[in-house]
C-alpha cells in the first residue's frame, strides 16, 4: 500500500499511540524511511506529544489517603439495601429455597465469624483495635458441635517519635512495602529526618532508585539533599542520572550532584552528563547537564 | 502527626496471606465480604482519582466523583454480572461521572490555569515540569507560554473529547477500552482521538 503524505502525516499520532493496524503501520512506516519531510513532521508530532505528556497534573500525595478513608467511613451505610434487594429478587424469580438456604448459612457463618471477633478479646490493652475477621472452614462433629476457624486481620496502632526505634521499623517497612504510593510518600517524608542514620539513607536510596511513583521518588530525593556529598548517595544520584524516566527527577538529581561542588565533578561524573548529553531529550535536562559540564570546565560532547 | 508524635497503624499482617483472583473478590465482595471490596477498590483507584483529578483539576471535585464512584460499584455491585470486565463497568461509572461534572460546570469555557491545591491556589506552570522559574527565567516563560496553549486547547474539546484524550494519552488505555467504557464504538473513540489531535498539531505544532 503506497501512501500520500497527507494520509500519512494524518497517521503520525495515531503511529505513536500504537493504534494503527499491522498493515497501516507497514505503510507508513515504509514511507517514512523515503520520505525525509514526513519525518520532519514525525518529530514535530512527537514533540507535541512529549509536552502534552510532561503537562499532566498528579493529585496531591495525601488525597487518595483521604479518599479511601471517607469512603470506608461511608460504606456501612451503603450496603444493605443492594443486597437485601438481590436476595428479594432471587426469591421472586422462584430459586429453589436450598439454593437461597446454603449460601444464607453460609452468611450467617460469616456474620458469626465477624460478629465474634469483633467482641473486646482484650480488655485494658490500648493498642488493639477492633478486628475483622473471615471464616476459612466449619465442621461439625456428631455430637452437634460447631468449630468455626477465622481468619483474623486486626489493626493495631504503634506511637512514638519518628525517630523511635519501634516506629522507624515500621516506617521503614512501609517505605519498602505500603502498596498505596500515598502513604509511602508520607512515610518517606517521615523518614527524611532521620537520614542520618544508615538504615534510613538506605531506604531513601532504594525508594529514590525503584519506587515507580515519581512523588516518591521526589520525597526521597528531598531527603537525601542533606548527604549529597556523601559517596553511596552520589553513586544513587548517578544512576538516577541514567535511568529515571522522570524529566524532573533527572535535574533535581543534577542540581543535587552539582550545587555543593560544582567545579570539582569526578571524572565518573563528568562521564555519567555527557552519556545523557547524547541521550537526553528533554531540552531542559539537557540544559542543566551542559551547564554543569561547562561550570567543571568539561566538554558537553565525548570525543 | 501530633507533638512530634508519629502514629503508624498496622494490619497486623504485613501481606496478605491469600491472592484471590478478580474475580474471586468479585464474588467475595458480592457477598458482602468487607476485606474484598476493599481490596478490589484498591486495585483501581488510583487510576480512577488520577483520572478524575486531571480532568477536573480539583481536590474537592476529585474526592467527590471517587466517592460517588465506588458508593455506586458497592451499591450495584449485586448486579454485576460478569458480561464486560470489571475495568470496563467502574470506567464506565468513572466516565459518566466525569462528564456530567465536566457539561454541568462547563470546565471547558471556565477553565483556568489555576488550580487548587493543599498550599492555596497555583498556577499550573509552577506545579508541573519546570519549576526552576528563579533559576531560569526565560526557559520558564517559553514553558509557560506551551502550557498555556496546552490547556487552551483542552480547555476548547467537547467533555467527550477531553474524556477520551486524557484517557489515551495520559492513562494510557487502548481505544478500544475507551470505546468500551464510553458506551460506544472503537472507532467513534478513534475519530474524537484525531479530531484532538488536529487540534493539538494545530495549536503546538510551531512551538515544539
Amino acid at each position: 500500500m503506497k501512501l500520500a503524505c497527507e494520509q500519512v502525516r494524518e497517521s503520525l499520532s495515531l503511529l505513536l499511540y500504537g493504534e494503527l493496524s499491522f498493515g497501516e503501520e507497514e505503510a507508513v512506516q515504509s514511507h517514512l524511511s523515503g520520505c525525509a519531510e514526513c519525518r520532519a513532521a514525525f518529530e514535530t508530532e512527537r514533540g507535541w506529544h512529549d509536552s502534552v505528556a510532561l503537562a499532566k497534573v498528579e493529585p496531591p500525595a495525601d488525597l487518595l489517603v483521604k479518599c479511601r478513608q471517607q469512603l470506608r467511613a461511608n460504606l456501612p451505610a451503603a450496603a444493605p439495601e443492594g443486597r437485601v434487594r438481590r436476595w428479594w429478587n432471587e426469591l421472586r424469580e422462584g430459586i429453589h429455597w436450598g439454593w437461597v438456604a446454603k449460601p444464607a448459612l453460609g452468611l450467617a457463618l460469616v456474620a458469626v465469624g465477624y460478629l465474634g471477633a469483633r467482641l473486646p478479646g482484650a480488655p485494658g490493652n490500648e493498642t488493639i483495635a477492633e478486628a475483622t475477621a473471615r471464616v476459612r472452614y466449619v465442621e461439625a462433629d456428631a455430637a452437634g458441635n460447631v468449630r468455626i476457624v477465622l481468619d483474623e486481620t486486626r489493626p493495631r496502632v504503634v506511637a512514638g517519635r519518628a525517630d523511635d526505634p519501634q516506629v522507624q521499623r515500621w516506617l521503614l517497612a512501609a517505605a519498602r512495602e505500603a502498596s498505596d504510593p500515598g502513604l509511602r510518600a508520607e512515610t518517606v517524608a517521615l523518614l527524611q529526618g532521620g537520614a542520618g542514620t544508615l538504615d534510613v539513607r538506605r531506604a531513601l536510596v532504594a525508594a529514590l532508585e525503584s519506587d515507580p511513583n515519581a512523588g516518591v521518588r521526589l520525597k526521597a530525593l528531598e531527603g537525601l539533599r542533606r548527604h549529597a556529598g556523601e559517596k553511596d548517595t552520589r553513586q544513587a544520584l548517578l544512576r538516577v542520572l541514567g535511568a529515571d524516566d522522570n524529566p524532573g527527577i533527572r535535574t533535581q538529581a543534577i542540581d543535587l550532584l552539582t550545587e555543593n561542588s560544582p567545579r570539582a565533578l569526578d571524572a565518573q561524573m563528568v562521564g555519567m552528563l555527557q552519556q545523557l548529553m547524547r541521550r537526553e531529550e528533554n531540552g531542559y535536562v539537557r540544559e542543566r547537564c551542559e551547564k554543569a559540564l561547562r561550570l567543571a570546565n568539561a566538554s558537553a560532547e565525548i570525543f | 502527626m501530633l507533638n512530634g508524635e508519629t502514629r503508624v497503624a498496622l494490619t497486623g499482617q504485613t501481606r496478605l496471606a491469600v491472592n484471590l483472583d478478580e474475580a474471586s473478590l468479585i464474588r467475595a465482595a458480592q457477598a458482602g465480604d468487607q476485606d474484598a471490596f476493599e481490596r478490589l477498590v484498591r486495585g483501581y483507584d488510583q487510576s480512577v482519582l488520577k483520572l478524575a483529578y486531571s480532568l477536573l483539576r480539583s481536590p474537592d471535585d476529585a474526592q467527590d466523583i471517587y466517592q460517588e464512584a465506588f458508593l455506586r460499584v458497592h451499591k450495584n455491585l449485586h448486579q454485576f454480572r460478569f458480561d464486560c470486565s470489571f475495568h470496563t463497568w467502574l470506567y464506565r461509572i468513572v466516565t459518566n461521572l466525569c462528564l456530567d461534572l465536566l457539561r454541568k460546570r462547563k470546565v471547558r469555557k471556565e477553565e483556568s490555569t489555576v488550580i487548587e491545591t493543599a498550599e492555596g491556589p497555583r498556577d499550573r506552570a509552577e506545579l508541573t515540569g519546570d519549576t526552576r522559574a528563579s533559576i531560569d527565567p526565560q526557559r520558564a516563560l517559553v514553558s509557560g507560554q506551551l502550557r498555556q496553549r496546552i490547556d487552551r486547547v483542552l480547555g476548547e474539546l467537547t467533555a467527550r473529547e477531553r474524556m477520551v484524550f486524557e484517557m489515551r494519552h495520559y492513562e494510557g488505555m487502548r481505544l478500544r477500552a475507551i470505546g468500551e467504557a464510553l458506551g460506544t464504538s472503537e472507532e467513534a473513540a478513534k475519530n474524537c482521538l484525531f479530531r484532538v489531535t488536529q487540534k493539538m498539531r494545530v495549536a503546538l505544532g510551531d512551538f515544539v
